[in-house]
């Protein structure tokens, strides 16, 4: 088991089929992240570690559909996070 | 002479549970005098007495190849918060973190959303249904 925070050795990194993959191919691009409090965030997706850490740039927060905040960088901590969604995918 | 067949019992005992031991030829002394019928009989004609066929062993299905075989199609995910998740499996790691196509997500509250391509986190994943639409399957 990983104890540095990087995904699970997953053999032959079939890009964009295993999580990994899709993640390296969402870097930079804007995303919506949705917590298990069913707060999101939009934003630019800047990084990810195996614990789905997440970085985010031009973050905003919207609850219920309504924007609630601009963040401008910011760190959502993995274990609040439900999905990473690709906007434009 | 009881104490002298035992280890061939044990090795029937094996051999019915589907455990893999030695040809009987390694097993027995060439010939021996069996108690019940006191006539010579060869490691053969032991071989061909009693021996079942080795059972088929084909192991299950495990639960982690079940989410193999469903990469590529439409899997319904039930999450332990009673949202619901249908779109097409892309893949998944050792966490069953899941990357899903053409997303439904459907909230009791909130309703259904729609996403292109998502990873869904494997930590709050209940339930994972092959082929799923989201709808109860009578019968």
């Amino acid at each position: 088991m990983a104890t540095n925070g990087d995904s699970p050795d997953t053999a032959a990194a079939d890009t964009s089929r295993d999580p990994s993959g899709f993640l390296s191919e969402i870097i930079g691009a804007p995303v919506t992240v949705k917590l298990n409090s069913g707060i999101v965030y939009k934003g630019d997706l800047q990084s990810v570690d195996g614990y789905m850490n997440i970085a985010l740039e031009r973050c905003k927060e919207w609850s219920d559909g309504k924007l609630v905040r601009s963040w401008g960088d910011a760190f959502v901590r993995g274990n609040n996070v439900t999905y990473i969604s690709a906007d434009n995918a | 002479m009881h104490g002298r067949l035992a280890p061939r019992s044990r090795a029937l005992c094996r051999q019915a549970s589907g455990i893999n031991c030695p040809p009987a030829s390694t097993r027995l002394p060439t010939r021996r005098r069996q108690p019940h019928h006191g006539k010579l009989v060869d490691n053969q004609e032991i071989a061909a007495m009693s021996l079942p066929p080795l059972p088929k062993v084909h192991h299950p299905l495990l639960p982690l190849e079940l989410v193999d075989k469903c990469v590529g199609s439409q899997i319904w995910i039930i999450m332990n918060n009673h949202k619901e998740f249908v779109g097409k499996l892309i893949g998944f790691d050792d966490y069953v973190n899941m990357v899903l196509e053409d997303v439904r997500e459907i909230d009791p509250q909130e309703g259904e959303t729609r996403m292109s391509k998502i990873l869904l986190n494997g930590n709050n994943i209940c339930m994972m249904v092959p082929g799923g639409d989201g709808k109860w399957v009578d019968g």
